[in-house]
């Protein structure tokens, strides 16, 4: 056993309501709405006009930014819009609006890509459309390109957020296509020992996992404890392999690639069939869903067709949000779609949006002692009121990871890491050169 | 179903904790009340009235200041109820109700409200108001009625409170188990059981409320100090406000630092204090003094004390 500490963080309730059912298949919805931007870094450009009948796989949008991966159709039909859309994140691009045929005709030219050393992998990697798909969108074709040598690749299995189960459901379902995928990353990237990391909370994935993986000894199943956040990337990296991902490092400098597992089976399979990444496996839960279901679904299918599906709201749905209860997105619209990296749909009643009113700090140190990283919020939150640049730099605010523990426990209800958002841009904006 | 209301937009987290501000005072007002029971016991049922006043003056107080200044009421947050709480346990039995109302008014308008209100204050109220009243009113703050069983009821008789005699060279006549429960002993209502004051302290940690450092580096402080100077440790703890002192009054969140190292600091510091009054001072508790000298340290050793952040990297300096 290391002596090593633990990170802090928090216990949160687990709401996983939908792990022990079925995945279903959505039906086709009528329509798809596909940004432009699901991915972090640039927005890639619309390829198709119009009018234009369009197949499952075909390109509809891409770019030469290397920062990127491009847009697939998600079903087969008419573009019958090219509209403005701006994410709940708020940021602005296209969006391509297809209207299903319902033949569901794939790409008659899509292939299993043809890989015959590492740039191949990497341009198969980008041509899949490929970005993390358990958090922040990160083009997988980047991530598999890392600026150091690597030696360690850990698997996030985390899935640390409520009521989140969609990783848990294709984990299970594609084991096989896991051990695939973690076979082609090792043979190109000198990957000698592998991590997965799964939350104590789903003991029948660690025993699958373990059972699945007894025979290659690189492979090491980390059951992690239940507390938020340990599916943080530089929290997990610490936790399996004791590595301290230090302020202005990425995992590949402490030797370390981290992926999501979902984003390993996708791989696998894209490697095998060639068919890109247009749909995808989303719970939708909260209490104002009627029937809380895991859904396979087109990228792009609407919120509203999602809950229709789940037999409607069984109360008012008061707050809708994209990912889970923590770091999730309120959405404004219930016409938002389904992106690539949005893992759960939550529809909250007015019971789980109350008692949110801030009262004033009362110094009580429990976000400094819930922050993982050690920071200290309610300090932070006065160095950013102030406007004190000095302090809010000295306090490492660009450290936070923005998981919410701060938040989370604070008794007055401060919105701190809203605060440390704000503190970060500010530095961005005013703080200049160090 | 046909939407009646937009949606909300609002930052993560989406889910917060059940603990609020007034449940952390709920929780603090309960570890209280076995001290409050014993002070009733004990002293009988003045105590009670001397109590309910404070607990009354300090809501009123609050809540008038908030009606006058135009800020948002605060009662509700039962932070008012604390500090009258432990202002009463901080005088003596036969206070006149006005002068404790007197020490209200300091505790909350004075300490608490004129520096901003809860989280605000730099000086613990209830510690303030009480070492206002001790020398404005030093008369009536240190004579010290010791009550005593008799056929018939219980009377309280004046006489030296066992700290008085400890830092004056003598030894307390009662045993440690009559200090520990507070039997035959002097002192203010709320001070005498240390057992009461224990299980609250129990119940705390139960409830996370407070971490154990400060009273755990306060009171082990004052016990090694005492051994070095040949007092007695044992009497020392069990004596006067230092138990109420160290798990009430410097654990309050606002006046005390807010990392673990600071906590400990802050609590040697305490300790030390406490001890260098009541050996070397001529005040003979130093309890509440200790407190407040180190509430006014405690921006500076929360300055000192920086957590440092995970993989940070920071200049030499």
């Amino acid at each position: 056993m290391s002596l090593k500490r633990s990170l802090s963080g928090i216990k949160v309730r687990h709401c996983k309501n939908t792990a022990a059912a079925p995945v279903e298949i959505m039906p086709t919805p009528d329509v798809v709405v596909l940004p432009m931007q699901q991915h972090m870094g640039t927005p890639c450009d619309v390829t198709v006009a119009v009018g234009d009948q369009v197949k499952i796989g075909q390109v509809i949008g891409d770019t030469t930014s290397y920062m990127a991966a491009p847009i697939h159709a998600s079903v087969s039909g008419t573009v019958v819009r090219i509209e403005d859309y701006v994410s709940p994140a708020g940021v602005a691009s296209k969006a391509v609006v297809i209207e299903a045929d319902k033949k569901q005709e794939r790409d008659p030219n899509l292939a299993p890509p043809v890989v015959n050393g590492y740039d191949d992998f990497l341009k198969a990697v980008r041509a899949s459309g490929l970005v993390g798909l358990g958090g922040a969108g990160f083009p997988a074709h980047v991530k598999l390109k890392p600026r150091s040598s690597v030696d360690t690749l850990v698997i996030n299995a985390a899935e640390c957020e409520p009521y989140i189960t969609s990783d848990h459901h294709i984990a299970m379902a594609e084991m096989d296509c896991l051990l695939s995928g973690i076979a082609a990353i090792k043979k190109y990237l000198d990957i000698t020992r592998v991590v997965i990391g799964v939350e104590d909370n789903k003991p029948d994935l660690i025993k699958a996992l373990k059972e699945f993986c007894r025979y290659d000894d690189t492979i090491l199943i980390h059951s992690l404890r239940s507390k938020y956040p340990q599916g943080a990337e530089k929290v997990l990296v610490y936790e399996t392999t004791g590595r301290i991902i230090a302020e202005g490092m990425l995992p590949a400098d402490v030797g370390v690639v981290v992926m999501n597992i979902n984003s390993i089976c996708f791989l696998a399979r894209y490697l095998q069939n060639g068919v890109p990444l247009v749909k995808r496996t989303v719970t939708v839960d909260g209490g104002a869903v009627a029937n809380p279901k895991v859904l396979t679904v087109p990228l792009g299918t609407r919120y509203q067709d999602l809950f229709d599906y789940c037999g409607g709201f069984k109360s008012e749905p008061r707050k809708v949000i994209m990912g889970g209860p923590m770091m999730g997105i309120t959405v404004y619209d219930l016409n938002s779609p389904v992106l690539k990296n949005n893992n759960a749909v939550l529809a909250f009643d007015q019971a789980q949006i109350d008692g949110f009113e801030e009262s004033a700090c009362i110094r009580c140190g429990r976000c400094v002692r819930a922050c993982p990283f050690n920071l200290m919020p309610a300090a932070l939150e006065k160095a950013r009121i102030a406007g004190d640049l000095a302090a809010l730099r000295e306090l490492k605010v660009n450290l936070c990871m923005e998981c919410g523990c701060c938040s989370f426990v604070c008794p007055a209800k401060r919105n701190l890491v809203t605060s440390n958002k704000m503190a970060k841009k500010l530095l961005r904006e005013k703080g200049g050169k160090k | 179903m046909e939407l009646k209301n937009l949606l909300v937009i609002a930052p993560s987290p989406h889910f917060r904790d059940s603990v609020t501000t007034t449940s952390v005072m709920r929780d603090v007002i309960i570890a209280l009340m076995p001290a409050l029971v014993a002070s009733v016991v004990i002293f009988g049922a003045r105590s009670l009235v001397l109590e309910v006043a404070c607990v009354a003056a300090c809501v009123l107080f609050e809540g008038l200041f908030n009606l006058a200044t135009g800020r948002k009421q605060t009662i509700g947050d039962l932070s008012a109820v604390v500090t009258g709480l432990l202002l009463a346990f901080n005088l003596p039995v036969d206070l006149p109700i006005y002068m404790a109302v007197i020490g209200c008014f300091v505790s909350i308008v004075i300490a608490k409200q004129l520096f901003g209100g809860i989280g605000q204050n730099f000086a613990n109220p209830a510690i303030l108001g009480r070492v206002v009243l001790v020398v404005s009113f030093s008369q009536a703050m240190t004579s010290w009625l010791i009550p005593q069983r008799t056929e018939a009821g219980l009377e309280l008789v004046s006489g030296a409170t066992p700290l008085a005699v400890l830092t004056t060279g003598g030894t307390p006549s009662q045993s440690y188990g009559q200090l520990f429960l507070g039997i035959g002993k002097g002192g203010c209502i709320g001070e005498v059981c240390g057992l009461a004051l224990v299980l609250g302290l129990v119940y705390l940690l139960v409830r996370r409320i407070i971490t154990p450092t400060i009273p755990l580096a306060f009171v082990g402080t004052v016990l090694l100090f005492t051994l070095m100077l040949g007092q007695d440790p044992i009497a020392h703890i069990l004596s006067g406000g230092l138990l109420l002192g160290a798990i009430f009054m410097a654990t309050d969140y606002s006046t005390s630092p807010v990392t673990e190292k600071g906590k400990l600091i802050f609590g040697i510091g305490c300790g030390v204090l406490t001890v260098v009054i009541r050996v070397f001072g001529s005040y003979p508790e130093g309890v509440s003094f200790a407190i407040l000298l180190m509430n006014i340290l405690t921006p500076h050793i929360d300055r000192l004390t920086k957590a440092k952040a995970f993989g940070g990297v920071y200049d030499e300096k």
